[in-house]
């Protein structure tokens, strides 16, 4: 397509997808403490919906325990709804936030 | 509780025999309709809703309104089809021969995973409990001492229904 004077250059195809994939990875999955749930079970529901390994979910469910969050996935807004969705599902309590620059 | 291992004829052919014995057994069915009466009618008890059904954006009040209009009912709908089929489920346990004796599939169990859960959450909220160590710290109101025995049983049975779910994982 040539370009017209006079107009800003359009963008490629490539600029779009990266601009836009950008944006869309921009939500930070939170799962905070609670005095309830069980440590095994927080580790189970890690592995069961992201597919975590075992040292990967252990990793989170301690991370949740010693500093009271952690950030188990970086998804588009929906994703990261879906999987706020699904924790509470299992009776996590979790959030979704913005990831800087997101 | 005892969970082992067993072939089943339903899903994959994977699951899971459970033991339940008189004590754990009443508790299943003495706590189950409970929770099922409050999502039901969550009028009865906005707590457990709430903490069931918890926020998913906090500084955002519109977006959480928007996560609620669409996630909300979905949430509440596989709940209340997760304790369908936990009723069900737990109607095949023959409880005149003890201990009741039931098999699960791979997904039956999972649900009974979340339900058990559910259960717990259920009970915590009620009795108040906001500390990591509850376990070790039992109610001084003596009329809290049953939904804080229920709560240990239910923890044990989650945790061995977890023991094996796990293994079957790896």
């Amino acid at each position: 397509m040539p370009e017209r004077p006079g107009t800003l250059p359009v963008p490629t195809i490539e600029e779009e997808k990266r601009t836009r994939s950008s944006f869309d990875r921009g939500w930070n999955v939170i799962v905070w403490d609670d005095p309830v749930n069980l440590m095994s079970y927080v580790v189970y529901v890690f592995q069961k919906l992201f597919g975590f390994t075992r040292e990967k979910a252990t990793f989170h469910m301690l991370e949740v325990h010693h500093k009271g969050r952690s950030l188990v996935a970086t998804e588009d807004r929906e994703t990261a709804e879906y999987h706020v969705m699904r924790l509470h599902g299992y009776g996590l309590q979790a959030t979704l936030e913005r990831a800087e620059g997101g | 509780m005892k969970v082992r291992r067993c072939e089943v004829s339903g899903g994959d052919g994977r699951g899971y025999e459970i033991l339940l014995d008189a004590a754990e057994f009443a508790i299943l069915e003495d706590v189950f309709p409970r929770l099922r009466e409050i999502l039901l009618h969550p009028e009865r008890s906005r707590k457990v809703i709430d903490r069931l059904f918890p926020p998913a954006h906090l500084d955002d009040a519109e977006a959480q309104r928007e996560f609620r209009r669409l996630m909300g009912e979905t949430l509440l709908q596989t709940r209340l089809a997760a304790m369908a089929e936990f009723e069900k489920t737990l109607a095949r346990a023959d409880s005149d021969e003890l201990p009741a004796r039931l098999k699960l599939t791979e997904e039956e169990a999972n649900l009974w995973l979340h339900v058990i859960n559910d259960m717990r959450l259920m009970l915590a909220l009620e009795l108040g409990i906001t500390e990591n160590d509850w376990e070790l710290d039992p109610p001084q109101d003596a009329a809290d001492v049953p939904a804080f025995v229920m709560l240990l049983e239910l923890t044990d049975m989650q945790h061995h229904l977890i023991e094996v779910l796990r293994r079957s994982m790896s």
